[in-house]
């Protein structure tokens, strides 16, 4: 980010009542940064504050994105200057405190970035263009004065004041904006039907159900900037004509429920939620407008992102995917027509108004406009929360934005799309990012996971994992999806286990067709993904597994083959009294040996080896 | 709805729109395969045995897709029959799908789809996992092990029957068939309807009686009326010689729609009363067995200022009959005007918002108002309030339940309705006279016997219990507590069963049993329904009208004799 | 008595059946769904049992089976599992000395894996009840277990 939005930010801590005098210290606290120990941290910061007794102001943010950085600190000075520490510890506290704080010398060894020079995290932010994370990791998610001093609900005063509800979806037509879960639909065109449809009571639903592994987008947003979220919202309900709606959160994200509630609350208080929305003004439409809106949490089970499960599950019932048609904008929540979007595209709703559609749709590619936030997580040297522009490729994600690979190894493969994704191989990093392009790896752009992969990971495993996820997590009310995945997971888990056969691939990929084809709802027609990608780029670990029983990437255990390197061996004799089924022999101080008829491959040799003697092959 | 040009395997059509690809398939005879489908349940779309090409993308599911203008439909193709054969190999392999040793084999959908779409192997190594089967109902066998969890079973129980006893728990590959909360299927909230086994298409679900006595198709089938209670339900009667093998609701009645409950479909099955095979008449304290000649004799003999008290089950052609023997002096064991005169039928609970039930537990009798009426409460389409003292099972799902003392505060409740049905049978003469005063709600009477209106109509009233000299017949097939009726009388029992209480007359002469006699009643409705004779009676049994008429004749030739004596005299 | 109170504070609408069911999981000191409290449930809300069951079953946060007081939660999505997410479920297994579903016997804990927590860039990554912990290592874990143990 330039030092002139971050003076922008100080301002607006400023205008939200901070003082004009002393620092404002700010912790990250979103979930990342709490799991890094940031509620530590945040106890240390106020222990030296209060023992020196200075004019500091603490105050916490949400996450900024820099997740490999956790805890993070930033240091505002009262001339705007900011300074961002990683990987705080309570132990470092006192330093900072005493340097920084007290004699305002930065500690310099421990910034990542700062107004005041530039340091090597910066091309971490130098591609990424914020709209949806514009106010995560800035401002206070739990204070509605900050989200109003970085122009929050000016978007929905001005649609209310200024705009036909006609004008509002048009606004966003023209944007370009598609729906960021993962299909990929004109968001526009979605909330058209919606406010077509016939009927006097319509819903509002968001989706905050992100279960895809390696997807927390949506948790950044909800608990970074809740706002956003709802007033986007607010502007849709406008547009469609709903009067209530349903925020549906997935259980493992406490920290968010607990900050939307809040938010509700405040914006309720200050008159942007609930009846007689800023203070019964008469809108452009002529009425009054009012919207309730409810916070749900789910309870375990993925297959509620699917819209017309969530829309069940909002309703009390299991998770079960609907028939449609009739599509949720004819007949949805209690047989209401609904409109559901995912927290991100409700999240680009207030920039869009504000911004003008133009603005958005000048970012992007032809048919995938403004930009997307991704999840980069694996083995990646800087995982993290990014937001790029659409069409940027995706080894300008991995190489400039996310630093590459963790530990200097080799990318292998990008996971994208989570579980109804697939693997992009590393020979394909130059895929732009936009819906189709993805889509043509045999991937999907879903909400926008990237799981990193490097030469380490097995293929066959990877697809594997996903299988169990799916499989798992299949309602089971289609035979495909709760049959079929069950016997693509035996397959697979075989081959891994040296079991495979020939003819194994040929039978995966039968069954891949067919759930692909004929599964009810999106959970099933997309599980086969990860499974078909690795086939079509990794075909050739498929074959080592089944008939040399061989796994390259030395992953799968039962396909290891252990030898002790006689010139590394000590004889200290600690892997023979480890080995439970005694295959291994040997004289003290003489390099030992595996006998491999009695090796059951339980890798205990390799753990206890001091010397780094035991191989794999 | 507007008719839309569609072409289904080449072949142009014109069909309602929004119909289901199905529905129009079926109506032009094209055939498509299906499993979790049922004509009498809403569409599904589990089993994708369906599939079809209806436009670009995923194969669809025929049962489950509206046509639209243009659609073009390909029923049939390399694609489609490799996706069907793939659910029966995923099927087949899932669980026990063993057809020789399962009771269902020859009448089993997935058996017979197995054939049809030439199934010849197992892809997959089936059968993995065993469960216990639940053998604690006394009607039906629960064997999840020939589940195939199409639903079908939990469709009916909740959707059709409005019961909501059956569901699923777990999930995906682990989900499994649920009674209540995981309840032995005896110890659970059934109703014995029967409705799941009737759906369902496998071996997972059997009526216990008709296990291994054969198959539907080897068994006759009639249609008849079930006149254990005055709602009338249309029944599906299957007999193999002279054994009812078993009573499935008949679909296709305007009356219940395929709902019956326990009373019609199990409980005369599973009748152990002893059966009264040939008259006996107490001698000295002694019961001896007679002939028909001897009894119809008998009876003769007895008829001056004799009177005949009857059940409201009988028939009108043996009430006719008995009229004709008894004249004026025929009544009626049990009341038989209503309480308030009925105002509803039963097509009136289809549309309304607010059911008054009043001291009847629908879940126990006239199930088939209960199922009526639950199935539309219970998801909240409509609202229930039950008044009634004591234990009432329907209090169970509602949030509305009243004592008695309490009906003014029912009644303010239900005046927040728009159409109100009171449904009821006895009534306390309090409650009646405050219920009279609502004329806006509708009124459905439940008579208390299947043949009550039938009474009322032959103009025959409750009988008044007195001492008397004179004989008194009684007529029925649950008579007890004769001698506290009636004092110093002559006790002549008609009936079926050679129960001990019976044993209080002094002549049991023995009468068909429910499924042994035809005849006619009137419903609740105020139809005419009439109830086909199923099985052969035993060879000492007559009916009431057959009875009569040996009486008749008897009393003729004593007529006769006593007229040739008094020639003489 | 206490679950009434519990249930009053919702209003009795299908919809509010999952809030229902987790408020009163959390009132039980074993962390689990009796059958009492499912059929209170379904009482309060007029629903048949087996649709209250239904969804009880269909979730995976809810348990029938009465757990430990601290839920141990390791992440086993994709990108922990990248991290070395089996190695701490094995060193927690061994720390615990239970297998994965398993309470031990002092009834503190009851180890379990999850699906992905949301905080993949600190992975690997748990949760103790509603604590989350990230960039973990076999012996933070096993830190963090003596740590709930003092508490007690």
């Amino acid at each position: 980010m330039l030092p002139g939005a971050i003076m922008h930010v100080a301002g607006s801590y400023h205008a939200a009542g901070g003082n004009r005098e002393g620092l404002i210290v700010v912790v990250g606290l979103g979930s990342c940064g709490i799991a890094a120990g940031g509620q530590k941290v945040r106890s240390a910061l106020i222990e030296a504050i209060e023992r020196r007794a200075l004019p500091i102001q603490l105050r916490e943010t949400g996450c900024v994105g820099m997740c490999y950085r956790e805890v993070l600190v930033d240091v505002f000075d009262p001339q705007g200057k900011r300074f961002t520490y990683g990987n705080v510890t309570p132990e470092r506290v006192e330093r900072l405190a005493t340097d920084h704080f007290e004699s305002g010398r930065p500690v310099r060894e421990w910034l990542v970035r700062s107004s005041e020079e530039s340091l090597a995290d910066d091309s971490f932010f130098a591609k990424q263009k914020r709209i949806v994370l514009r106010n995560c990791g800035i401002i206070d998610p739990e204070s509605l004065a900050e989200y109003r001093a970085r122009d929050g609900y000016q978007a929905l005063e001005k649609a209310l004041r200024r705009m036909q509800p006609e004008e509002v979806i048009q606004a966003v037509r023209d944007s370009g904006l598609r729906g960021r879960g993962g299909a990929g639909f004109p968001t526009g065109l979605k909330w058209q039907f919606a406010r077509g449809a016939k009927g006097e009571k319509k819903y509002l639903i968001c989706n905050g159900d992100e279960g895809d592994p390696g997807a927390f987008m949506d948790r950044s947003v909800l608990e970074g900037d809740p706002h956003t979220v709802i007033e986007g919202m607010l502007i849709a309900a406008y547009g469609i004509g709903a009067d209530e709606g349903y925020l549906y959160v997935r259980a493992e994200y406490p920290l968010a429920v607990r900050r939307l509630r809040k938010a509700i609350a405040d914006a309720t208080m200050a008159g942007f939620l609930g009846e007689h929305i800023m203070g019964s003004m008469l809108t452009a439409r002529g009425s009054e407008f009012s919207f309730q809106l409810h916070v749900k949490e789910g309870a375990g089970a993925f297959v509620c992102g699917e819209e017309t499960a969530l829309m069940a599950s909002i309703e009390g019932q299991r998770g079960m995917p609907r028939l449609r048609p009739p599509f949720p904008a004819t007949s949805g929540l209690w047989g209401k027509p609904t409109n559901i979007n995912n927290v991100e595209t409700y999240a680009n709703i207030p920039w869009i108004l504000l911004h003008g559609p133009q603005a958005f749709a000048d970012l992007g590619t032809e048919k995938s406009k403004g930009s997307k936030v991704f999840a980069l997580a694996g083995k990646i040297a800087r995982g993290g929360l990014v937001e790029v522009p659409m069409g940027i490729t995706i080894g300008e994600v991995i190489y400039e934005i996310g630093g590459g690979i963790k530990d200097g190894r080799a990318f292998k493969a990008v996971q994208m799309g989570g579980p109804s994704g697939g693997c992009i191989p590393a020979s394909l990093a130059d895929t732009m990012i936009d819906y189709e392009s993805v889509t043509q790896t045999g991937a999907i752009m879903g909400s926008g996971g990237m799981v990193v992969l490097d030469e380490t990971a097995c293929m066959v495993e990877i697809a594997r994992f996903f299988l169990d996820f799916t499989q798992k997590e299949s309602c089971g009310k289609c035979t495909f999806c709760r049959i079929g995945t069950k016997r693509m997971l035996e397959i697979l888990t075989r081959i891994t286990q040296g079991q495979g056969q020939e003819g194994d691939i040929e039978l995966l990929y039968d069954l891949a067709d067919k759930v692909k084809t004929s599964s009810l709802c999106g959970l099933g027609q997309t599980a086969p993904n990860p499974v078909l990608t690795t086939l079509r780029y990794f075909r050739e670990e498929y074959e080592a597994h089944i008939r040399e029983k061989r796994c390259p990437a030395h992953y799968c255990r039962k396909l290891l083959v252990y030898r002790i390197d006689s010139d590394l061996c000590t004889g200290c004799t600690a892997c023979a009294r480890a080995c439970p089924t005694q295959a291994i022999s040997g004289v003290v101080k003489q390099p030992h040996l595996i006998d491999q008829a009695r090796c059951i491959q339980c890798g205990s040799c390799v753990a206890k080896c001091r010397f780094d003697a035991v191989k794999t092959q | 709805m507007a008719l839309v040009k569609i072409k289904i395997d080449g072949k142009e059509l014109e069909a309602e729109e929004g119909k289901t690809i199905l529905k129009v398939a079926q109506a032009n005879g094209i055939e498509i395969p299906t499993l979790c489908d049922h004509a009498a349940l809403l569409p599904f779309g589990g089993c994708r045995l369906c599939v079809v090409q209806a436009g670009p993308g995923a194969l669809k599911p025929a049962c489950a897709t509206p046509i639209a203008s243009n659609m073009e439909v390909v029923t049939d193709s390399s694609e489609i029959r490799e996706a069907r054969m793939m659910v029966l190999q995923l099927l087949f392999g899932e669980r026990n799908h063993y057809c020789m040793v399962c009771e269902s084999t020859g009448q089993c959908e997935l058996q017979d789809l197995g054939y049809k779409l030439g199934l010849d192997h197992f892809e997959f190594f089936p059968y993995e996992k065993r469960f216990s089967e639940d053998v604690t109902h006394p009607y039906i066998l629960v064997d999840q092990n020939r589940c195939i969890l199409c639903r079908r079973c939990v469709r009916a129980c909740a959707d059709v029957g409005g019961h909501w006893v059956l569901g699923v728990k777990n999930r995906g590959y682990e989900s499994l068939i649920d009674i209540d909360m995981d309840a032995p299927f005896n110890d659970s909230s059934c109703t014995s309807c029967g409705l799941c086994v009737q759906v369902c298409p496998t071996g997972a679900l059997v009526d216990k009686r008709a296990s291994y006595l054969g198959r539907k198709d080897q068994a006759d089938l009639i249609l008849s009326r079930c006149d254990r209670c005055p709602v009338g339900c249309g029944l599906e009667v299957y007999r193999r010689s002279n054994y009812i093998l078993k009573i499935y609701g008949d679909w296709n009645c305007p009356t219940n729609g395929g709902v019956t409950c326990r009373l019609s479909r199990y409980a005369p099955l599973y009748d152990e009363r002893p059966r009264l095979s040939t008259p006996k008449l107490k001698e000295a304290g002694v019961w001896t067995p007679a002939s028909a000649e001897k009894t119809a004799r008998w009876m003769a003999g007895k008829l001056i200022n004799a009177e005949v008290v009857v059940e409201g089950s009988l028939s009108n052609e043996d009430l006719a009959a008995l009229k004709s023997l008894f004249g004026e002096r025929v009544f009626s064991l049990q009341d038989v005007a209503p309480p308030l005169p009925a105002t509803a039928k039963l097509q009136d609970l289809a549309d309304a918002d607010t059911y008054l039930v009043i001291g009847v537990d629908l879940n126990r009798e006239y199930g088939t108002v209960g199922s009526l009426i639950k199935r539309r409460t219970i998801p909240g389409t409509a609202k229930l309030i039950l008044v009634d003292d004591g234990f009432n099972s329907l209090a169970a799902s509602t949030d509305f339940v009243f004592s008695m003392e309490d009906l003014d505060s029912a009644l303010a409740e239900a005046r927040k309705g728009r159409k109100v049905v009171i449904v009821y049978s006895h009534l306390r003469e309090t409650v009646a006279e405050a219920l009279r005063a609502e004329s806006q709600f509708l009124r459905l009477f439940l008579p208390y016997e299947s043949n009550t209106l039938g009474l009322a109509q032959a103009g025959i009233g409750p009988h008044i219990a007195a001492d008397s000299e004179r004989t008194v017949f009684f007529v029925g097939e649950n008579l007890r507590d004769l001698k506290s009726r009636v004092r110093g009388a002559t006790l002549v029992a008609l009936t079926p069963f050679e129960t001990d209480e019976v044993k209080a007359a002094d002549l049991i002469v023995p009468i068909p049993a429910v499924f042994e006699s035809e005849g006619s009643f009137i419903s609740m409705d105020g139809e005419l329904l009439r109830k086909e004779r199923i099985l052969e009676p035993g060879e000492g049994v007559r009916s009431v009208s057959a009875w009569v008429a040996l009486v008749e004749a008897q009393r003729l030739q004593s007529v006769v004799a006593k007229g040739k004596q008094g020639g003489s005299q | 008595m206490e679950r009434i109170r519990i249930l009053k504070k919702f209003e009795p609408k299908r919809e509010n059946l999952l809030l229902l069911l987790h408020a009163l999981q959390k009132n039980n000191r074993q962390n689990y769904l009796m059958e009492e409290d499912l059929k209170s449930a379904a009482q309060y809300l007029s629903l048949p049992p087996s649709l209250v069951h239904g969804a009880a079953t269909f979730y995976s946060m809810y348990s029938l089976k009465p757990r430990g007081q601290y839920i141990v939660r390791i992440c086993q999505s994709p990108p922990c599992h990248q991290m070395g997410s089996s190695d701490l479920i094995e060193e927690a297994s061994r720390a615990l000395g239970v297998e994965v579903g398993e309470t031990t016997p002092d009834g503190l804990f009851t180890l379990e894996t999850s699906e992905c927590l949301g905080i993949c860039g600190v992975a690997p990554a748990m949760t103790v009840n509603e604590e989350v912990h990230g960039n973990l290592t076999p012996e933070r874990v096993r830190a963090i277990f003596s740590e709930k143990r003092r508490a007690k």
